[in-house]
Parts: C-alpha cells; sequence; structure tokens
C-alpha cells in the first residue's frame, strides 16, 4: 500500500461524500403517504391510551392539582396585603410571559449609557447580542459561547458553564421576568401598578406604569393591546446592572427569525477562532487591562446573578446571606454582609463583592447589600469601599 | 402533553423524506423508512418528551434507512458492480459523469451498509446530516470522544473499502 493509493482512497471517499451529501432532493413525500402516516400515528396511539388511561393519568392529575394549590397560596400570600390579585398584575405578567413565548425576541437599549441589543431564541435556546464593541452569543442547546472581540480580531468560543438554561433566561438584564419580579419584590415598600390605555403613534396601547417608593422608581411598560406583549420599557432607574443615575428606554419586537449565527452579527468570516474558557459569555470576561465597556456590563451581569441568588437564599434564610457563593470565577470575591449590614441605608453602603485586579485600569464594579451594582472608577474610593467591607466583615 | 402527530409529520416529514431517500435513493425503500421513523417517533414519546424534534426525528429516519441498506445489500449479497472510478463528478457533469457519480454514491452506500450500526449512524448524521459533535452524541446517548472514536473506525473502513474499488480498477485497467 502505497502514499499514493492511500491519498487517492481518501480522494474517493471525498468524493463520495461530497457527492451523496450534495445530493438535492428536492420532492418531498407523497401526501397519499404523508396521510397514511398519520391515520396510523393515530391509531397506534388511541391504541395505547385505551390501555390503562386512568392508571396512567390519575398521578398527573394530583400533582397538577397540588401545583395549582402552591402557586394559588403563593399568589395570595405574596399579594394578600393588597387585596385580591389585582388584574394590572394579572394583565402585565400575561404579557410579560406571551413576549417570554415567542420564537425570537429582539431588544435594543436605545438610550442612555451604553447601547446594546440582543436577539433571544426560544427553539431552540439561543442568544446573540451586540454590547457596545462586542459581539456575543450563547447556544445553549451546544452549550458553547462566542465572544468576538474586534481589537484582536478573534473569536473566542468556548464552553457554556453549568448555568442552567432557567438562569440564563431569566437573569439577564433585559430580560422582562426579572424586571416584573423586581416590581413584585419592591410592592412591599409601598410601590404601586397604574393601568391605563394610551394611543402612542396612531395605535392604542395598554401602558403599566410602576411608581416604586424604595427605590424611588419610575418604569413605564408598554403593551401591545391586540398582540399582548411588551413593545417598551422606559425607566428612570433601571435594575442596578445599568448604573442608578441612567435613565434607559428598552425596545422590544418579535421577528419572526433570528441570526443564524454570531457571524450574522457582524463577525468578519475570516477572524481567527480561539478556544475560549468554560463558562457563561459574562463568565469568561475577567478584569484584565483595556476592557472595553462591553466587557464591564458582561462582568456585572454575572454579579447581578449572583447578588440576587443570594437575596433569594437570605429570604429562606431568615434574612442571613450565604458564608460562600460556589462556582464564582476567580476575579470576583464574596464579602458576607453582617446582619447589621443590612439595615436601612447602610446596606446601599457595604460592598458585598468585588472584582480583583492586577493593575487598576478603567475601573471595576462593586455590589452592594441591597443587590446593587455600581462602576467605581476612581482606585482610591474602590480600596476605601473594600476597607469598610472588610471591616465589617471581622 | 398530548402531541399534534399530524403537525409533527407535516412539519418534519419533507427533512424525513430527505434524510431516508438520500440514503436508499429508492422510492418504496424510503416510503418503508418514512413510516418507520414516526412510528419510532411515536414510541420513543411514550417513554418521556421530546425537546429536538428536528434532531431526533433525523437520527431515527437515518437509522430506518440504514437498515433498509443493510437488508437490501443482505439480499442481493456483495455487488458485483465496480464503480468507474476513472469517471468523478465535475461541476458540470456530463450524463457519463453524473453516472460515474451515481456509481460512486452507491458504493458508499453498500461500503456503509457493512459498517457496524453504530458507527454508520454516526457517520452519516455527521457527513450527511451534517450534525455537530455534540448533537450527534446528545442522539447516541453517547459521548462526544467516543463519536470521535466511532467516526475515526468508520473512516478507516470506508476508506478500505475505497481500496478494494481502487485494487479492481488497476485490474480492469491492466486487462
Amino acid at each position: 500500500m502505497n502514499e499514493e493509493s492511500e491519498e487517492k482512497r481518501e480522494q474517493l471517499l471525498e468524493q463520495a461524500i461530497s457527492s451523496l451529501g450534495g445530493t438535492t432532493i428536492a420532492e418531498g413525500p407523497p401526501p397519499e403517504l404523508t396521510q397514511a402516516v398519520i391515520a396510523r400515528l393515530s391509531a397506534e396511539r388511541n391504541q395505547v391510551q385505551r390501555v390503562g388511561t386512568w392508571e396512567r393519568l390519575w398521578p398527573r392529575l394530583v400533582a397538577a392539582a397540588a401545583t395549582v394549590c402552591v402557586v394559588a397560596a403563593g399568589g395570595w400570600w405574596l399579594l394578600g396585603e393588597h387585596g385580591a390579585m389585582p388584574s394590572a398584575y394579572a394583565e402585565l405578567k400575561e404579557a410579560v410571559d406571551n413576549s417570554r413565548s415567542a420564537e425570537w425576541m429582539h431588544v435594543r437599549k436605545s438610550t442612555g449609557g451604553m447601547a446594546f441589543e440582543w436577539w433571544l431564541g426560544t427553539m431552540p435556546t439561543r442568544f446573540f447580542g451586540r454590547i457596545g464593541d462586542r459581539i456575543v452569543g450563547c447556544d445553549v442547546k451546544e452549550r458553547e459561547t462566542y465572544v468576538y472581540n474586534p481589537a484582536t480580531r478573534t473569536l473566542a468560543v468556548g464552553e457554556l458553564g453549568d448555568d442552567s438554561e432557567a438562569v440564563l433566561k431569566t437573569t439577564e438584564p433585559w430580560d422582562l421576568a426579572t424586571w416584573y419580579d423586581q416590581l413584585l419584590s419592591e410592592l412591599s415598600s409601598g410601590g404601586e401598578l397604574a393601568r391605563s390605555v394610551e394611543v402612542i403613534e396612531a395605535k392604542e396601547r395598554t401602558v403599566f406604569t410602576w411608581s416604586g417608593k424604595k427605590p424611588d422608581r419610575t418604569m413605564r411598560i408598554v403593551v401591545d393591546t391586540e398582540a399582548k406583549r411588551v413593545i417598551r420599557v422606559e425607566a428612570d432607574k433601571p435594575l442596578g446592572l445599568w448604573g442608578e443615575d441612567e435613565a434607559a428606554v428598552f425596545t422590544y419586537n418579535y421577528p419572526e427569525t433570528g441570526p443564524a449565527d454570531v457571524y450574522d452579527l457582524g463577525v468578519p468570516r475570516d477572524a481567527r477562532v480561539v478556544e475560549g474558557p468554560v463558562g457563561s459569555t459574562a463568565q469568561v470576561i475577567g478584569p484584565h487591562k483595556g476592557r472595553s465597556e462591553a466587557d464591564i456590563a458582561m462582568a456585572a451581569a454575572l454579579m447581578n446573578r449572583h447578588l440576587k441568588a443570594c437575596r433569594t437564599y437570605a429570604g429562606s434564610h431568615d434574612g442571613e446571606w450565604p458564608d460562600k457563593i460556589e462556582g464564582l470565577p476567580g476575579w470576583l470575591v464574596y464579602v458576607k454582609p453582617s446582619m447589621q449590614d443590612l439595615e436601612g441605608d447602610v446596606a446601599s453602603q457595604t460592598v458585598v463583592m468585588y472584582e480583583t485586579y492586577d493593575a487598576w485600569d478603567t475601573g471595576a464594579i462593586v455590589g452592594v447589600a441591597d443587590t446593587k451594582l455600581r462602576v467605581v472608577r476612581d482606585e482610591a474610593e474602590f480600596k476605601r469601599l473594600l476597607a469598610e467591607a472588610s471591616s465589617g466583615a471581622e | 402533553m398530548v402531541i399534534d402527530w399530524a403537525k409533527v409529520v407535516r412539519k418534519h416529514g419533507q427533512v424525513v423524506w430527505q434524510t431516508a431517500y438520500r440514503l436508499l435513493a429508492d422510492h418504496e425503500d424510503a416510503a418503508d423508512a418514512f413510516q418507520e421513523t414516526f412510528v419510532s417517533a411515536l414510541q420513543i414519546t411514550q417513554r418521556g418528551g421530546v425537546r429536538d424534534w428536528s434532531g431526533l426525528l433525523r437520527t431515527l429516519a437515518t437509522r430506518r434507512a440504514l437498515d433498509q441498506l443493510r437488508r437490501r445489500y443482505r439480499l442481493a449479497g456483495r455487488s458485483e458492480r465496480q464503480a468507474d472510478l476513472s469517471q468523478l463528478p465535475s461541476t458540470n457533469p456530463s450524463p457519463a459523469q453524473r453516472a460515474a457519480a451515481s456509481e460512486l454514491q452507491e458504493r458508499l452506500r453498500e461500503a456503509m451498509a457493512l459498517l457496524t450500526p453504530q458507527q454508520a449512524e454516526a457517520f452519516c448524521l455527521r457527513h450527511l446530516e451534517h450534525m455537530s459533535y455534540r448533537q450527534i452524541a446528545r442522539q447516541l446517548g453517547l459521548t462526544v470522544n467516543s463519536v470521535s472514536a466511532l467516526l475515526h473506525r468508520a473512516r478507516m473502513h470506508l476508506r478500505e473499502s475505497m481500496r478494494e474499488d481502487l485494487a479492481s480498477k488497476q485490474k480492469g485497467e491492466q486487462k
């Protein structure tokens, strides 16, 4: 067996694969075949269903009934002090759920600070986005993440870490469920949701206006009355990630299709592909020198997620935060706050999470005990906050 | 959850048909594989939910079509035909070249029928269905490393089959 014939065989195999794989089969199945298959499936399914339908179904019915009771009790408990669930909340929840079940959602932060736009595909779940100068993506099904850095013309393809699909979908700052949950969590501080109908750009829209007391926040959520989907969110103080003083407008639409991959968002086809680390798109961003606003935003998204998890934990542990957080990347430090640190205005000054760094560059992000984030530009200020956090923890 | 099978068949029927027909190049065989694919899917859904219909149905269609291929070559015995390897498909094929390409495809089908079922499935899903390693691993219930090893072995065997063709061709040329 000489090298030439070896090469020839490989060539033949490639040609055979390419020939077979490239065969175009224009016709679909004959209609009568399709009908016959549908009829057969229907018959076989009925046959299976007749055998022990009740035996198979009753545990599910019991479980469903129990779930309904738990949800109803939870809703009553959550909103009890405000009377029965007001229709405005129910309507807004319906719009949020409708929006999140669309095959594709596109969101753009059109005003305030750094711009971003994001596509979320639900079948299967994948995200693509532009944050500042970065193009990022995440294919949950394939467990792959993509971060394109135009400065180095490199596309880092990494493996998605342990974040579950549900966590990824519900903790991003633009996610509607996050907004809604935030409003519910602020109910006990005296916030109110009002519903009105307005004509905006010659179309009738349902507008939900949130007036929060603590924090003092106003949000307008505009819903397409016909489609019952959120089309715009205006917030004078958005959720922590985008800064306390930065008003922002998010516009949502629901295209039929979205990008197939990050290349559709402008990653050059000849970009160098490098292996990325394990983690979500936010986790792969460390506090390295010269990072962009986009990197900071992604890092902030990750911190936001962890802080919310801590708050949830505290809710079921008499207000006490966890001793440590599993799965934090090496560049994030968590400082458990004392119970005194969580009281009143002190919470907004107590650092509970911060980034480490080798050399101070554009700034660092700190998370405080009221779960807000702050980008600290001045190193001296950063050190002061850190010193206070450390002394409080001792 | 009740599955609307009429909807599933109509939505995915085209891709199932294409997968089966590409491998079988025969209307009757493809129709059998088509039907068996959906019946297998029905049985799977009775054991649990399906997250990726397209991936599942393409895998099942490949599996059923490969079953048909194996039956076909078992019944016919090893084919005596040898492809005319001097004429390979080009971008603008003449009738003779098309015939040669068809022969080559048939040769690959026969060679795939001789692979182990798992090797053949992994090979088809990768090279004909263009699935990623991870998708194949998930569909076959294997690790990515196992898929990689299966593909390596499948390719090795198929190259060997091509050697037989090459040897036949060289003999033919000497005559």
